[in-house]
C-alpha cells in the first residue's frame, strides 16, 4: 500500500494525529479509514504504535521508520493499557503554522514548550481519526476540499500539497527541543517507578483543564515531583504545572509473631478509640483548644460556613476525624475502621490505631491542600465522606501499601503528609487570625443560616473563601474525610 | 575474483538464486541504447509524447522498465512512472494508474475523487523532487482505448494548469499504428498530436556487432553476487574463463547459426527474449563441462537454439505474416 504524504510534510516530534489527518488529506479518504487499514488489531488507537504496522505505515509514507516511531506516545513514555481515547489540545501558534506535536498527547504538559502558549482542548480534532465522517471531503468544480468543522485543518488539493508554513529555524527547533524533552523522558522511564510512568503518560478524557483537580491530576502532581527528584528539571519548566508537594512521612506497621488478633465484638473498641483521640488531642488540639472548643460549639450549619484564610486546619481534622469515625452508615457498627480497602480490614489493635491516625493526618494534608490551592474559581470546598457505604477507607491523601492474606492485613505501610509541616502551616495560619470568631465566614453564615440551606449529613464541613461570587454550576472540591 | 568460486563445494543456494537463473537481470543492450538516446531527448526537451513500436518479443517491455530506470537516475528531479495497460474494456486508466501506485482506496470512489487521487500523488511526488516535469511510461500502449486516451489528456491538462509538464512515452505493437489511423478518422487529432505523433520503430539484434556487445556483457559487465568481480560467464565456467574462455568469441558462430533461422525475413524477424534464451541455456549446459581447455561445440549451440524454441516462433510469425 501507498500513502501519498510528501517527506516535505514531516515535522519532527508530530503526532501520529496531524500525520494521520494531513495524509487523509491528500489522500482523499477519512484517517480512519487510513488507521483501519495499518491497523493489527479490530479497533486501533492511533497514538500507540504497538496497534499499528509501523514498518508497513513507514514504507507507505515514504518515511524512515525512525520517524514514524517518534510520532507515537509510547514511544516516549509507558502508557496506561486501559486508555481507549486521547483529547487532542492544540497550541494556537503551532497549529496556525501546521503543526500538532506527539507531546501534546502528554497530559503533564499544560503548556506548548516552543511557544508557551496554553494547550487548548479540541473536542472535533479529538474525533477526527474515529469517525469516518470528522473530516469532511467536499467536491469542488474541480479539485476538491477536505477540512474540520473547528477550522484547525483545511486543505484544498487545488492548492499547495505542503501543509504548513514552518521555516527552517522553527524546523530546527521541532527538533532541538523535542530530542531535550525525549531525553527527559527516556530518563524519567529508566527510574522504572509505577507512578511516574502513570503519571507522566497519563490521560484523562474528563479532565480538560478544568477547574478542579482531579485524582489523576493529584496523581501526575505526585509523579512528577518524584521524576523531577530523579532526573532533574524539566527542559521547559514552564510547560508543566507542579503544585508544591508537603514532605512525606513513612509509618510502617510490621505484623509481629505471636501478637494477639483483635477480637471484634469481645474486646471494647471504644477504649482503643479513646486512647488514640486522647493521644492526637493532647499531641496537636491542646495547643489550638480555643479554635477546636469554638468549631466544637457550632451547629451542623454553622460547621458548613467556615472560613478559608482563617481556619485552623488541625481543629478542623480533628473534628472531621472524630464524625468520620462515629458515622452511623446505617449498620451496627458505632466506630468505623480506617481499612485500607473495603476488602482487607485491620487484624491488631496497633494496626486499627494506625489507620485512625494515618486518616487523621490525610483529612489534615487534605484540608491543607485544598486551602493553599483556593483560588477565585475554588472558593469554597467541603469535607466530606467520599462514599456513603461502610466501611471507611484510607482517603486519597495517603498511599498505603499492605501485605495480607485473605481479609486478614499482616504488613502495612503508611505514606502521608509529614506531622511536623502540617503543625507548621496550621500554627502560621492561627497566628495570623485576629479573633476567634473568624473562623466563621460571615458571609457564607447569611447564606447558611437564612436561606434554604440544608446540609448534606455526609458533608461534616464547609470552607469558604472571601466573598465567594462564584457563580453557579461548577463544581467545588472535596477533601475525602474517608 | 571472490572466494567462493575457489571453493570445492557447489553452492547450491547461490547458484538459485542467480539472476541468470531467475531470469532477473537486465542487460543495457545496443538496442535498448539506442532507444534511450532517443527517449532521453525527447524527455529533456518536454516533448509531450512519444510512442515506440515493434513486433512481439522483441523486448519491448524490459527495454521500457529500463529506460524508466535510466530516467531516473539521469534525471532525479523528474517523477517517473511505468504503467502497463490493462485492455480490458471494463478496465478505467484512472483507476487502474491508481490500483498501480497501490494508493489506499475507498470500496467506492468517484472518478473525478480517483483523478485528484492521482494528481495530488504526482504534485507530490514532484514537490518531494524540487521538479514540474511528470513522465508517464505506458507499455501495452496499442491497448488503450479512446476513452482512456482522452483520460490521459484530462491529467495532461489538469498537470498543465498546476505547472506541471507531462511527457508520455509509449511502448506498444505494430498495432499502435492502425489505432493511429483510427484516431485519425474519427477526428481526434489532439489525442494523435499529443501522444503519438513521434513513432520510433524499435529493433531487435540487427547485426553480428550487436551480438557480440551483448555476449561482452555477459564475459565483462554483469556480476553476481553484485559487485563480486565475478561475471556471469566466471560464474558457470570459472576454469574455462581462467584460461581465457570468452563466450563473446562464439559471435560469429552464434549470428550464422540465428541467420540461418531467420533466412529471407532478415534478422529483423529474430526475437531478442529468444536470443537471451540461447544464450542463457548455453551457460547453464556447460556449466558442468568446466574445464581449463573447455571450447563450445557446435552440437551445443544448435542445442541451445533448439531449447530456446526460436525456429517455431520464427515461423509462427510468419505464417501470421502470410494471413495478414
Amino acid at each position: 500500500m501507498e500513502i501519498t504524504y510528501g517527506r516535505f510534510n514531516y515535522f519532527p516530534y508530530e503526532s501520529s494525529w496531524a500525520v494521520f489527518v494531513k495524509a487523509a488529506a491528500l489522500n482523499l479518504v477519512s484517517p480512519s479509514r487510513l488507521i483501519a487499514s495499518l491497523s493489527r488489531v479490530p479497533v486501533a488507537r492511533y497514538w500507540m504504535s504497538d496497534d499499528l504496522h509501523i514498518k508497513n505505515m513507514a514504507d507507505a509514507l515514504g518515511l524512515p521508520q525512525a520517524a514514524v516511531d517518534r510520532c507515537f506516545i509510547d514511544s516516549l513514555t509507558a502508557c496506561p493499557p486501559q486508555n481507549s481515547h486521547v483529547y487532542i489540545r492544540h497550541c494556537r501558534r503551532c497549529i496556525a503554522a501546521g503543526y500538532h506535536s506527539v507531546y501534546f498527547l502528554l497530559h503533564m504538559l499544560q503548556r506548548c514548550p516552543w511557544h508557551d502558549e496554553p494547550l487548548i482542548a479540541c473536542a472535533c480534532c479529538s474525533r477526527a481519526c474515529l469517525t469516518a465522517s470528522s473530516l469532511r471531503i467536499q467536491p469542488l468544480e474541480v479539485g476538491f476540499t477536505v477540512h474540520m468543522r473547528c477550522g484547525h485543518f483545511s486543505f484544498c488539493s487545488l492548492g499547495a500539497v505542503r501543509m504548513n508554513e514552518i521555516t527552517d529555524d522553527q524546523w530546527q527547533a521541532y527538533e532541538h527541543l523535542g530530542l531535550q524533552l525525549q531525553e527527559w523522558f527516556q530518563a524519567v522511564r529508566a527510574i522504572n517507578s509505577p507512578i511516574v510512568d502513570y503519571a507522566s503518560a497519563l490521560y484523562d478524557p474528563s479532565w480538560v483543564g478544568g477547574s478542579v483537580p482531579s485524582k489523576c491530576e493529584q496523581l501526575i502532581n505526585c509523579g512528577l515531583h518524584q521524576a523531577l527528584a530523579g532526573v532533574g528539571p524539566f527542559p521547559v519548566p514552564e510547560a508543566i504545572t507542579v503544585q508544591p508537594l508537603p514532605p512525606q512521612h513513612v509509618r510502617i506497621t510490621p505484623y509481629r509473631a505471636g501478637e494477639a488478633e483483635y477480637k471484634f465484638g469481645e474486646e471494647d473498641l471504644f477504649a482503643l478509640y479513646r486512647c488514640v483521640r486522647r493521644y492526637l488531642y493532647k499531641r496537636y488540639i491542646k495547643r489550638h483548644g480555643e479554635c477546636y472548643r469554638y468549631l466544637a460549639r457550632l451547629t451542623t450549619q454553622g460547621l458548613h460556613a467556615l472560613d478559608c484564610q482563617a481556619a485552623c486546619t488541625v481543629s478542623a481534622a480533628y473534628l472531621a476525624w472524630r464524625l468520620a469515625l462515629r458515622y452511623e452508615f446505617g449498620g451496627e457498627t458505632l466506630l468505623n475502621l480506617a481499612a485500607p480497602s473495603r476488602d482487607i480490614l485491620p487484624t491488631t489493635a496497633r494496626q486499627i490505631m494506625e489507620l485512625w491516625i494515618a486518616l487523621f493526618y490525610t483529612i489534615w494534608a487534605g484540608i491543607e491542600r485544598t486551602n493553599a490551592s483556593r483560588s477565585v474559581d475554588r472558593d469554597r470546598y467541603s469535607v466530606a465522606l467520599s462514599c456513603n457505604a461502610a466501611p471507611l477507607t484510607l482517603s486519597s491523601e495517603a498511599v498505603s501499601i499492605i501485605g495480607y492474606t485473605g481479609s486478614n492485613l499482616l504488613h502495612l505501610i503508611c505514606i502521608h503528609a509529614a506531622p511536623e509541616w502540617l503543625v507548621r502551616q496550621a500554627e502560621e495560619r492561627c497566628l495570623k487570625r485576629h479573633r476567634i470568631a473568624e473562623l466563621s465566614n460571615s458571609r457564607a453564615w447569611e447564606s447558611v443560616q437564612f436561606w434554604a440551606y440544608r446540609p448534606n449529613p455526609r458533608t461534616f464541613l464547609r470552607f469558604w473563601y472571601g466573598q465567594h461570587g462564584k457563580g453557579g454550576g461548577r463544581i467545588s472540591p472535596v477533601v475525602a474525610a474517608g | 575474483m571472490s572466494d567462493f568460486l575457489n571453493t570445492s563445494d557447489f553452492d547450491r543456494d547461490l547458484f538459485e538464486h542467480h539472476p541468470l537463473v531467475t531470469a532477473t537481470y537486465t542487460l543495457i543492450t545496443p538496442m535498448i541504447a539506442k532507444a534511450y538516446s532517443i527517449i532521453r531527448e525527447r524527455v529533456f526537451a518536454r516533448h509531450t509524447g512519444t510512442f515506440m513500436f515493434a513486433r512481439p518479443r522483441m523486448g519491448k517491455t524490459k527495454c521500457a522498465m529500463t529506460i524508466k530506470e535510466l530516467l531516473e537516475a539521469e534525471f532525479p528531479q523528474k517523477y517517473i512512472l511505468y504503467h502497463t495497460v490493462d485492455g480490458d474494456r471494463s478496465a478505467r486508466l484512472v483507476r487502474d494508474l491508481v490500483m498501480c501506485i497501490g494508493l489506499v482506496t475507498k470500496i467506492k470512489e468517484s472518478y473525478s475523487q480517483l483523478m485528484e487521487k492521482f494528481l495530488l500523488r504526482v504534485v507530490s511526488k514532484l514537490e518531494e523532487r524540487g521538479g514540474n516535469h511528470f513522465v508517464m511510461i505506458i507499455d501495452e500502449n496499442q491497448l488503450l482505448s479512446i476513452d482512456a486516451y482522452n483520460e490521459l489528456l484530462v491529467i495532461h491538462n489538469r498537470l498543465g494548469a498546476r505547472g506541471i509538464s507531462m511527457t508520455t512515452v509509449g511502448f506498444g505493437q505494430t498495432e499502435i499504428l492502425g489505432k493511429r489511423q483510427v484516431l485519425f478518422a474519427l477526428g481526434a487529432t489532439n489525442l494523435v498530436a499529443r501522444f503519438l505523433c513521434e513513432p520510433v520503430k524499435f529493433v531487435g539484434c540487427l547485426d553480428l556487432q550487436d551480438l557480440t556487445s551483448i555476449l561482452d556483457q555477459y564475459d565483462s559487465k554483469i556480476e553476481y553476487p553484485l559487485d563480486s568481480g565475478c561475471t556471469y560467464t566466471q560464474f558457470f565456467l570459472p576454469q574455462a574463463f581462467a584460461s581465457g574462455f570468452r563466450i563473446a568469441n562464439y559471435a560469429s558462430v552464434v549470428w550464422a547459426a540465428l541467420i540461418n533461422i531467420a533466412g529471407e525475413k532478415g534478422p529483423g524477424s529474430l526475437p531478442l527474449e529468444h536470443i537471451f534464451r540461447v544464450i542463457e541455456h548455453m551457460l547453464l549446459r556447460c556449466r558442468h563441462m568446466d574445464s581449463a581447455n573447455f571450447e563450445i561445440s557446435a552440437a551445443i549451440i544448435d542445442e541451445s537454439i533448439d531449447a530456446s524454441l526460436i525456429k517455431e516462433f520464427v515461423s509462427i510469425m510468419s505464417q501470421s505474416a502470410t494471413q495478414d
